[in-house]
């Protein structure tokens, strides 16, 4: 069991800085450089900007958040996969081994994207929330033992499924850290610190109990994993292609209404089926609500016209691109070839499922726009290059692209 | 004469898997399609639903073949895959409308049929499900559902005995005979012989891509000289196996 964990995380590794290589491509790199230059510095202005105010209030509550945000950020990674419960299952009274070098590689990441976290906020504890520098370290202590502790229940939640449930997660992983941290902010820090080795301690010497009996719950332990991958791959698929992982299908009951219902011609049947995979397949809906969403809020903080026209062209284009694989969704069944449908409507309906959510797109990326207030003639000029380009990608664009992909 | 298969040589790329087949299904009657696995069963069914096209030979279903009307011909035929396939992020009653979308059946008259079939196969309560909460045989019954829906003039039934339990290999037997009865042409893959010995009227036996004998069993008795053989053991022998 040893050997395969070895095996797995040099694999896991190999895996990482293949798809890195591509995330830091040379374009990237550089605009990342940029990027980090300009945080930088107006992270320094910005507590220039605030040394000299007085009433300070937030800081504190926007520490403890932003604490209690990143605590979240980690996950064990155990490398099971899908035919383990088969082929692993005769190891199952080594899994415990197995889980224990997990656990350690896991806590020893956490830790470190903590402490990384931790470098980046201790500025703004000392100029803005105005601690001092023991504790300073204190709360560094604290928000440590805290990864521990996440990353233990996150461990012996694959044993025991109480520890699985919303009520609990809300408690120990949302609930007690906030409080852990309101008091090291507002109390003085070392009861903080006092209070997050307590729990640590109690809560796993509760957990010792509990362990010797439990039986490792394969199916949940996949799951986690997976999604975990699954995570990290749609983040990698924004840069370059990766093997496909398909999440679960969601209902969206609430949706059901807008979608388009019976129909005999065959554009119909297109939409139907295109519909559907949008809304439900957490893929293409999650990845046009997230860069829809981020690229609305993105415009209010851009004043100048222009830029803010280009950025929104620019990600409407990014959507398009985005979503051409819906096209392609359901080639694989055989039905779409056996069916008696016109194999012709498929592309016109395509286009004008992607124009309708470009469309939309480009109606929110407009608000931002008009908002600013640049004049009649830039405002409609704007809405009329962001339909044109909806309508460019979703008839022209998307058929020169889409017949490269077939 | 519903479905003609004459001299048909095909594969999947320049090699050929078949080598000259030639069989018909006559309306009215349900055809086994026997071989071992690999023997080219399920090739020729890819053909015959025109995913495959015919290095030569020709597949005609009451007159048309796929390459000379293709909408006509796909409306003639329904399919039902040895390992079902399904739309992730349909439900159940989403691909039952599909269907009756792509073959633009009625559809209260078609709702009509398949909540009898439904019944039957006791999916009835679990319209609303996903295809990734369906065991396998939950999946093949929803595929036999959807197969059965529209009024088509040749049914392709691909190793169907896998993975349905007794009682729903019986249902599907019963389904089979009432299309038949109804004029509807069936063409079954399978190598679970002693069930193809007992439901159908004739037999296509192929072996490595080639055609061994074809014809009722009193026609493969006389041929083998074995009378009062089995399907299976007329089989066996002819492949030297």
């Amino acid at each position: 069991m040893n050997e395969i964990w070895k095996n797995r995380r040099s694999s896991y590794q190999k895996m990482l800085l293949k798809y890195l290589r591509y995330v830091f491509n040379d374009h990237f790199v550089i605009a990342l450089l940029f990027l980090f230059g300009a945080f930088g510095l107006s992270y320094s202005n910005f507590l220039k900007s605030l040394s000299g105010s007085e009433n300070m209030w937030w800081a504190q509550p926007a520490v403890i958040l932003f604490l209690l945000f990143i605590l979240h950020t980690n996950q064990i990674a155990t490398f099971l996969q899908e035919p383990d419960k088969v082929f692993l299952l005769p190891q199952e009274h080594q899994i415990r081994g197995y889980l224990k070098s997990s656990w350690s590689y896991s806590t020893l990441v956490a830790l470190t994207v903590q402490v990384a976290c931790y470098l980046l906020l201790t500025p703004f504890l000392l100029f803005a929330a105005k601690m001092s520098g023991l504790n300073i370290i204190l709360l560094a202590l604290t928000q440590l033992v805290l990864t521990v502790n996440r990353t233990e229940s996150q461990i012996t939640a694959l044993f025991l499924p109480q520890k699985r449930s919303a009520k609990f997660e809300a408690v120990y992983s949302w609930l007690l850290p906030a409080v852990v941290l309101i008091v090291s902010v507002y109390l003085p820090t070392y009861i903080g610190a006092i209070i997050a080795i307590l729990m640590l301690v109690i809560i796993s010497e509760h957990d010792r109990k509990q362990l010797p009996g439990a039986i490792f719950d394969w199916r949940y332990a996949i799951d986690q994993e997976a999604a975990r991958l699954a995570r990290l791959y749609r983040f990698f698929n924004m840069f370059t292609d990766v093997r496909t992982v398909t999440p679960k299908p969601k209902r969206r009951l609430y949706l059901d209404r807008f979608l388009p219902q019976y129909s005999t011609d065959s554009e119909g049947f297109f939409k139907y089926l295109f519909w559907r995979a949008f809304v439900r397949s957490g893929e293409y809906s999650n990845l046009y609500l997230r860069l829809t969403l981020l690229c609305f809020i993105i415009l209010f903080f851009i004043h100048n016209f222009w830029g803010a026209l280009l950025i929104a062209a620019v990600f409407i284009y990014l959507l398009g691109f985005q979503l051409m694989p819906i096209f392609v969704v359901y080639d694989e069944i055989v039905f779409m070839h056996t069916y008696p449908i016109n194999i012709q409507k498929k592309f016109i309906a395509f286009s004008k499922v992607l124009f309708s959510l470009l469309f939309v797109s480009a109606m929110l990326f407009f608000v931002p726009i008009a908002i600013q207030g640049p004049g009649l003639v830039k405002v409609l000029s704007a809405l009329t290059l962001l339909v044109a380009e909806s309508i460019l990608i979703a008839r022209i664009y998307s058929k020169t692209r889409l017949s490269k992909m077939s | 004469m519903a479905l003609e298969v004459n001299n048909l040589v095909g594969g999947y790329s320049s090699i050929s898997v078949l080598k000259d087949i030639s069989f018909k299904v006559p309306s009215n009657s349900l055809v086994g399609l026997i071989g071992l696995n690999g023997a080219g069963k399920s090739t020729t069914i890819n053909h015959i639903i025109g995913l495959l096209k015919p290095m030569k030979g020709s597949i005609v279903l009451n007159g048309v073949s796929l390459q000379e009307d293709a909408g006509s011909y796909k409306e003639k035929i329904a399919y039902i895959p040895e390992i079902p396939v399904l739309y992730e992020e349909l439900t159940l009653k989403e691909h039952i409308e599909l269907t009756m979308m792509a073959y633009q059946l009625d559809k209260k008259v078609a709702w009509e049929k398949a909540d009898r079939y439904l019944k039957i196969f006791r999916l009835d309560n679990k319209l609303d499900w996903f295809p990734i909460n369906f065991s396998k045989g939950m999946k093949q019954k929803v595929m036999i559902v959807c197969a059965l829906l529209p009024d088509v003039d040749l049914l392709l039934v691909d190793e169907p005995f896998l993975g349905l339990d007794p009682l729903a290999t019986r249902d599907l037997l019963n389904l089979l005979d009432e299309e038949k009865r109804a004029g509807t042409a069936i063409l079954m893959s399978t190598h679970v012989l002693t069930t193809a010995q007992e439901v159908c009227d004739s037999f296509v036996m192929i072996d490595e891509g080639q055609m061994l004998a074809s014809g009722t069993l009193s026609d493969l008795q006389a041929q083998s000289n074995q009378p009062k053989s089995s399907l299976s053991d007329i089989y066996l022998n002819m492949t030297d196996k």
